[in-house]
């Protein structure tokens, strides 16, 4: 394997530091390199796996994430710190993959699908997820916070408690003000 | 939306929602008081959140995929007391660990599985917690232990089990090349687990080689019991299908377990099967050719396992090293497997549960008893298998099935009590069966404990000899004991057969309702065709699809129905209503068009749709194409025309007529004028190609429908909606009217020239069609029918006129007669538009429906026809391919089925006229099926056989004194029996051809006769309502019966021999045991004398011809009928024949028509629904269907044949077939010790045998002409030879390195030119094949991209070649004239000598 064309875990790593000190290129760059190591992953896994194994994208996003950070670099404040950056991460991640899947409409390159995954299949759920990402973009343009709530919660898989300690706030202020945004971004996709 | 509007929205949501429920309302009302927006801003909100539920609460992660982040493990983590090693796998259920225990108290490598979150994580841990005791109560050495489990902090569940060392037995079995004993063995200890875990309740759902590993010191483990219920607990219970996580491996699960019912230890059985499977045959038992899971689970679930024998010897030389070693060749590996072992792993593989095994260790005695050399329980159940399997269940609901029934067949009080019956019964069925089920439980565990204690005493006895008398003792008690037991077992054993009896029978009620639901369900797909309601036949034809383990119903009437619904060989689905077709006139495009969607255009050859023509308007009224193909005229609502290049849809000119709609558009037939005419009466007139401006005048105050030039070009026929004068006709050039067609009194709506005549077609709204002489307006024929306001038109020949109808149907007629050929039927909404491919066979027809469809015009008719003169009878030839019948001339013709052609007559019987007394001619034929002959027997009295390949004469038997109208040969072709008039029947032996005997006693004429089957019988029928029955070897009657009341007619043997059926002037059809020959069905249905009778090839149908212009087919289980035929134009039915494979019914009615009705086969059906991009072209094939399967590789029979490429083979051929051939022989017997057949049904393929001498030989391939026919074509490639095959002889060319140039009998193509590789001829129009000769030398290939057979346009320039044919005719010329005439005199010596070996051909 050819490892100087892999990202460094310490390149990543200072990315990631730098994207959260408030470099907004350093994700343009992490997006990348992320990406490539998922296609790495993929490309490991087709071979040992049996030929219909499908791979889930965020199951790749997070062991990439495993693989790519020397947690021990970076200073988390905390557990669910991290996952607020994973979010927006994951977000993106997510919501390109969706939007690839969605332009190839289910073309001829599709996986086979193993029994137990077909109703996971993410591919159905790719317009969803890109009316999902556009609604949230409207959302943040008046309330940018309830968006990064939404981001964090259904993107990051965080909890109430988690979202609360990552912005700072209580978690029965996070409840109320997810309560809204749910009711808003549910509003906005049932209309479509 | 501002952030301060978005601030008091969030606030009064917020705050509405902290109000108790019932003042929420009043209070968002107040608090938006004033503020409409808002309010209904906060109101929509607050619905939407009470709707959202769980919405966006799942995380994406968990939503779309299984959540690594929050639960994947890295090395050196620690689960409970245990640290992480590394990981071993990852599968389905989650990822597993090599770990070890932590605690320095010992050391103990374990496995952990970490199970992959599901749906609900808790869900599982709450499970894992309640049965983990139960696992890891498993105590057995081959079972790995379930030591611990639980959740991880992050709540991930998690197992912990004995890590085992050790291969998967397959690979394991190969890498010890364990012998069969030794793999047998092995497995029993894996059944020994199994049943050891089953008797625990305990059931493993997902054995497979993987689970089984095998340890060094060569023990089983089995990996991973009952975890897969762990995981999915609800899995027996539930009826809902199951999302998500489905704990089995597609490969090795049960068809149960496919289908998501509940399991039993039947499918541990299943699974065990495929593994024991594998380890004998090293592959898996269904043949897949895509291996999607789909198709797997069709097979796991429908298809029947390929025998271990055979599947091992399928792919033997692939799996050898898999193999135990005595399995190593083919052949021993097949001796083997055969018997026994097949039986044993097919019987674990049954479909149905019940029919396995009862238990695991059912399975491994089963395999003991195998190795111990005594008769296996599976090889003794396979034939009573199958015979239940015969009577299988199925699952047509019951209500369903009697509803339907009852309005049917009226029968609703009998046919509701006989369901519940039936249910009943098997409810009853049922319970006894699990009664007997539970004594022989307690018989078998009585047993058990009986053969307990014996052991136990045998134990004792070896211990010690005092205590012998006791023990002595207890050993009788015990085998006392034993002997209850095994009484108590038979008589459960009976009790159980007793109520499976009962269960059959149950079931066997429920298959006669689904027969007669099939039947009923025929005659509404029939009303539906006859209503053409094509949908409706559809979903009555869909709905007999046989389910998976229901048998298939489906016979001859079916894939006739089938056919009918799929006459179209193309449908193309459009955008709007298809308003025009035109098709240029090289045939090469056709272009349709939408009023919306522009011009589309399709390439004929390869069905490809080309860049369409769209000016982005919606006003597209008509569409037409100029003579040349050139250009393309497209009508428009808006009184435009446009003009567009056909070549590269280029727009060319727009011009204009008025501001009315365009009604219609025609270019003269000279190609110099367009004209058109508006909604207003205006005609314009423009020259082409300048596109200027000729006339513009107006014709009429009212809307003009229709134009069309005169064939002189010189007149313009205008028809439209005025007054008196309504159609007249115009010079173009300056619109000055020349007459009036007065006599055309109605508007007409539709015109059309009869091409090659002056007769002009018209159609009106009042429905007529009428053809009038143009000169003299003398009207010639009418034909009555509806509007054809979809369409007139004339086929390029001038024979057929298409009318396309508002009721969705299309007529043709004979241009000629005015006769209706056929209903052309299949559009769902009315016809717009018609075109005729140039050749005349293709019809594309457009419909408000959205469609366009394209039909080969002969195949969309119902029947076809093949002869209409004086035929009296009909059969089949063996292959299929030809059609022998009789005809009042007393001769014999031989009919290529694919053409319809004539292709012999065979002259001999003598005309006699009609004797006093007898008021019908016959004259009937036979094939032989062994002896390669057919028979006649003829009005003057003589039975005469001749050879089925050649139609030569053999045999004339004379004797009889009467007309014949009884012929049958017997199965071993040694016998022909003949009688009639005279009232005796004669028995020929062919053999020393001589009359055997002559049989007497029938009364009146005897019309049939028929030999058995199987058995050294003839029966004979005669008018006076007797049948005979004879030993026709000793010459006497056997018994005499009369089952009928008035004269018998017809009769004919099932293929089984099991019936015999027979019919005639009372009407019905009675079906006779043979075993008793007493009646035991009746047929009723026909209103007249049944004429014949005959069984279909498979035995499942009769057809019967009958005086009521009926052919009826009837299935013969419930004695239902499936099918009425009728011909166009009634006419009673004589005589009918199925074609040996059952696709073909063949009939002959009184005015001596013959035809055939065609079913479609299932390949073709399969082809049909898989092919895309099918060309639009009629003579693609005579069935275009077929040509798509005629690219398949076809296999011989004959070793002795060269490996040939097969891609481009269509068909070996069968033959010989009268002078052609043998004028191809002539020529290649001079080169070639050739082995040469030849036919005209076929593609012909001739093949040449290799030469000895040489070490080369000539290849001979052909293909069907219908492509090249009155084209001139061009080959290029090595080519040694190319042949023509027409009706009349053969024409043959051969280049032979140039010293021979042409070669033929009767015909001398008008243009011919040759170069070494490349040849260019003009293929004559009634051409049958083109039969081309190929060097082949060693072991080259035959013929690669490099060969090609092209049309080549007239008008394209074709390489001057005529020098070098000169100077190859003077070489030829210039050889010695001895040479010649000795090359000549040479191979017509040899051809003489040469074998004929006739190679069965058929596609597929």
């Amino acid at each position: 394997m050819n490892t100087t064309s892999l990202p460094s875990v310490l390149e990543v790593t200072q990315l990631l530091q730098a994207w959260h000190a408030g470099d907004r290129a350093a994700l343009e760059q992490l997006i990348p390199l992320v990406n490539a190591e998922l296609h790495r992953l993929a490309g490991g896994y087709m071979r040992r796996q049996a030929p219909d194994h499908v791979l889930q994208a965020t199951a790749l996003v997070n062991e990439a994430w495993l693989k790519l950070i020397d947690w021990q670099a970076v200073t988390w404040q905390n557990r669910a710190h991290f996952f607020g950056v994973a979010a927006q991460l994951m977000r993106r991640i997510l919501v390109d993959e969706a939007r690839r899947q969605h332009a190839q409409k289910h073309g001829g390159n599709a996986l086979r699908v193993s029994m137990s995954e077909v109703e996971m299949l993410a591919q159905r759920k790719s317009h969803d997820l890109l009316a999902l990402d556009d609604a949230l973009q409207a959302l943040a343009e008046f309330d940018e916070r309830r968006s990064r709530i939404v981001e964090l919660r259904f993107f990051g898989g965080l909890s109430v408690e988690e979202t609360a300690e990552v912005l700072g706030s209580s978690p029965r202020t996070v409840a109320r003000e997810w309560r809204l945004a749910q009711a808003w971004l549910y509003r906005e996709l049932s209309q479509q | 939306m501002n952030n301060n509007r978005w601030r008091e929205v969030e606030r009064i949501f917020d705050e509405t929602l902290e109000q108790p429920e019932l003042d929420r309302a009043a209070f968002m009302a107040q608090a938006c008081a004033g503020d409409d927006t808002l309010r209904h801003e906060v109101e929509s909100l607050l619905a939407a959140h009470q709707q959202a539920g769980g919405f966006l609460v799942a995380s994406a992660a968990k939503l779309s995929s299984v959540n690594y982040g929050t639960t994947a493990m890295s090395a050196r983590q620690r689960i409970g007391p245990y640290q992480l090693l590394r990981e071993i796998a990852q599968g389905g259920m989650g990822v597993v660990w090599l770990a070890e225990r932590a605690d320095d108290q010992y050391r103990q490598q374990v496995a952990i599985k970490l199970i992959k979150a599901g749906a609900s994580n808790a869900d599982i841990a709450h499970r894992l917690r309640h049965e983990r005791q139960i696992l890891a109560d498993l105590n057995h050495p081959n079972i790995a232990r379930l030591l611990d489990g639980g959740t991880t902090e992050s709540g991930q569940p998690y197992l912990v089990m004995e890590y085992i060392e050790g291969v998967p037995i397959d690979a394991y079995c190969q890498q010890q090349q364990l012998t069969l004993r030794a793999r047998l063995q092995l497995f029993r200890q894996v059944c020994a687990a199994v049943q050891y875990a089953h008797q625990h309740l305990i059931i493993h759902r997902d054995l497979k080689p993987a689970n089984i590993l095998v340890t060094a010191d060569g023990a089983p483990k089995l990996l991973d019991f009952g975890i897969a219920k762990l995981l999915q607990p609800n899995l027996a219970d539930s009826h809902h299908t199951q999302s998500g996580l489905h704990p089995m491996t597609p490969a090795y699960a049960s068809p149960e377990q496919m289908r998501g019912e509940s399991l039993t230890t039947a499918s541990d059985v299943y699974s065990l099967g495929v593994v024991l499977y594998e380890l004998l045959t090293g592959r898996s038992p269904y043949q897949l050719t895509t291996n999607t899971f789909g198709e797997l689970s069709r097979a796991i679930c429908e298809q029947d396992p390929i025998k271990p024998s055979i599947a091992v010897t399928q792919s033997h030389s692939s799996n050898e090293e898999r193999l135990p070693s005595s399995l190593r060749t083919p052949h021993s590996a097949f001796r083997t497997l055969k018997g026994d072992l097949d039986s044993i792993v097919l019987m674990a593989l049954r479909k149905e549960p019940r029919a396995r095994y009862s238990s695991v260790e059912q399975f491994s005695e089963d395999i003991q008893r195998y190795l111990d050399g005594l008769p296996t329980l599976a090889r003794k159940g396979t034939l009573a298998y199958r015979a239940v399997k015969y009577v299988r269940r199925y699952k047509v609901p019951v209500a369903a099935a009697a509803l339907i029934l009852l309005s049917l067949l009226g029968g609703i009080g009998a046919t509701a009590r006989q369901a519940q019956i039936a249910r009943a019964e098997q409810a009853k069925a049922e319970v006894q069966r699990l009664r007997a089920e539970q004594a022989l439980a307690v018989a078998d565990q009585q047993r058990r404990r009986a053969e307990q204690a014996l052991a136990e005493v045998k134990a004792e006895r070896t211990r010690t000899e005092d205590a012998l008398t006791t023990a002595e003792e207890r050993r009788k008690q015990a085998e006392v004991a034993r002997n209850e037991a095994d009484q108590q077992r038979t008589e459960a054993e009976s009790q159980k057969a007793f109520a499976d009896e009962q269960r059959a029978r149950a079931e066997q009620g429920e298959e006669t309702k689904r027969q007669f639901l099939y039947a009923a369900q025929m005659k509404l797909a029939q009303q539906a065709w006859e209503s053409s309601n094509i949908e409706r036949m559809q979903e009555l034809l869909d709905a007999q699809l046989p389910q998976p383990g229901q048998r298939d119903l489906r016979g001859f009437e079916w894939y006739y129905f089938w056919r009918l619904a799929h006459s179209d060989l193309v449908t193309i689905k459009h955008e709007g209503a298809v308003n025009s077709i035109v098709v240029t006139p090289d045939g090469a495009k056709m272009a349709s068009q939408t009023s919306d969607g522009g011009i589309r255009i399709w390439d004929t050859a390869t069905g490809k749709e080309l860049p369409r023509i769209h000016d982005g308007e919606t006003n597209a009224t008509c569409l037409t194409i100029s003579p040349d193909g050139q250009f393309f005229a497209q009508g428009k609502a808006n009184g435009k025309i446009k003009i567009y290049s056909v070549s590269n849809g280029a727009p060319l000119a727009t011009l204009e007529a008025s501001q009315q709609v365009i009604t219609a558009i025609a270019f003269a037939p000279d190609g110099k004028l367009l004209a058109a005419s508006t909604f207003d009466g205006m005609v314009g007139v423009w020259a082409v190609p300048t596109w200027q401006r000729q006339a513009l005048f107006k014709v009429s105050p009212n809307s003009i429908n229709t134009i069309v030039f005169a064939p002189d070009s010189k007149q313009l026929i205008t028809s439209g909606t005025a007054g008196t004068d309504t159609t007249q006709v115009w010079n173009p050039h300056n619109g000055q009217r020349l007459r009036s067609m007065s006599q055309i009194e109605k508007a007409a709506y539709k015109m059309a020239f009869i091409p090659g005549s002056n007769n002009l077609v018209t159609g009106d709204t009042d429905g007529p069609i009428r053809i009038w002489d143009f000169a003299t307006g003398r009207l010639l024929t009418q034909m009555k029918t509806t509007w054809a306001s979809g369409g007139l038109i004339c086929s390029p020949d001038g024979r057929i006129i298409a009318s396309g109808h508002f009721e969705q149907v299309v007529r043709l007629w004979d241009a000629r007669t005015g006769a209706l050929l056929t209903e052309v039927k299949g559009h769902s909404g009315p016809l717009m538009a018609l075109a005729f491919t140039p050749d005349g066979k293709g019809l594309f027809t457009g419909s408000q429906d959205r469609t366009l469809k394209f039909r080969n015009v002969q195949k969309a008719s119902e029947a076809r026809e093949i002869a209409n003169n004086g035929i009296l009878s009909v059969v089949f030839s063996r292959d299929g391919h030809r059609l022998i019948s009789t005809n009042y001339s007393q001769e014999v013709r031989l009919h290529d089925l694919t053409t319809g052609m004539a292709l012999q007559r065979l002259k001999g019987h003598q005309q006699k006229p009609l004797a006093a007394g007898d008021t019908t001619m016959m004259m009937k034929v036979a094939v032989s099926l062994a002896g390669k002959y057919f028979a006649t027997a003829g009005y003057d009295g003589t039975v005469r056989t001749w050879d089925e390949e050649t139609g030569k004469p053999l045999q004339v038997f004379s004797g009889h004194t009467g007309g014949l109208y009884a012929l049958a040969i017997s199965p071993d072709g040694q016998h022909i029996a003949s009688g009639g008039s005279d009232l005796t029947m004669k028995i020929w032996d062919t053999t020393s051809g001589r009359e055997l005997h002559t049989l007497s006693g029938h009364r009146r004429r005897i019309r049939g006769a028929a030999f058995a089957p199987h058995e050294k019988i003839l029966v004979t029928c005669s008018e006076d309502g007797t049948i005979k029955i004879w030993d026709y070897l000793k010459g006497v009657e056997i018994a005499t019966t009369k089952p009928y009341t008035s004269g018998i007619y017809d009769l004919a043997f099932s293929p089984d021999g099991r019936w015999l059926a027979l019919g005639g002037n009372d009407r019905y059809i009675i079906l006779l045991d043979t075993t008793t020959w007493r009646t035991v069905k009746t047929l009723k249905g026909h209103a007249q004398i049944v004429y014949a009778i005959k069984f279909s090839p498979d035995g499942k149908r009769l057809a019967s011809a009958s005086r009521d212009s009926t052919t009826r087919l009837w299935e013969l289980e419930q004695g239902q009928e499936v099918l009425s035929l009728r011909r166009q134009g009634d006419s009673p039915m004589m005589d009918l024949a199925f074609s040996p494979d059952g696709t073909s019914l063949a009939a002959v009615t009184m005015k001596g028509e013959l035809f055939v009705w065609p079913v479609i086969t299932q390949q073709e059906i399969s082809a049909y629904s898989g092919a895309q991009n099918r060309p639009l072209r009629a003579n693609q094939s005579d069935d275009a269907v077929r040509s798509l399967l005629a690219v398949q590789p076809l296999s011989t029979s004959s070793a002795a044949l060269p490996d040939i490429p097969d891609q481009k083979i269509y068909g070996w051929v069968k033959g010989p077939n009268g002078d052609s051939l043998r004028d191809l022989m002539n020529l290649y017997a001079m080169r070639l010790d050739s082995s040469v057949s030849l036919s005209h049904k076929t593609s012909a393929l001739i093949i040449g045998k290799k030469e000895e001498t040489k070490g080369f030989c000539t290849i001979m391939q052909g293909v069907r002409a219908d492509h090249f026919r009155g084209r001139r074509v061009r080959f290029s490639g090595y080519l040694k030879s190319l042949g023509i095959s027409r009706p009349a002889g053969l024409w043959m060319g051969v280049d032979g390195e140039g010293y021979m140039l042409k070669y033929s009998n009767t015909f001398k193509p008008a243009s011919i030119e040759w170069v070494k590789y490349e040849m260019v001829l003009d293929v004559p129009e009634d051409s049958l094949n083109i039969v081309f000769g190929f060097l082949l030398q060693g072991e080259g290939h035959l013929w690669g991209d490099d060969f090609r057979l092209e049309i080549v346009d007239a008008d394209v320039p074709v390489t001057d070649i005529s020098g070098i044919r000169e100077r190859n005719q003077a070489e030829f010329l210039r050889l010695p004239e001895q040479e010649r005439l000795r090359l000549e005199r040479g191979y017509k010596e040899r051809a003489k000598t040469l074998p004929l070996k006739p190679v069965n051909m058929d596609f597929v």
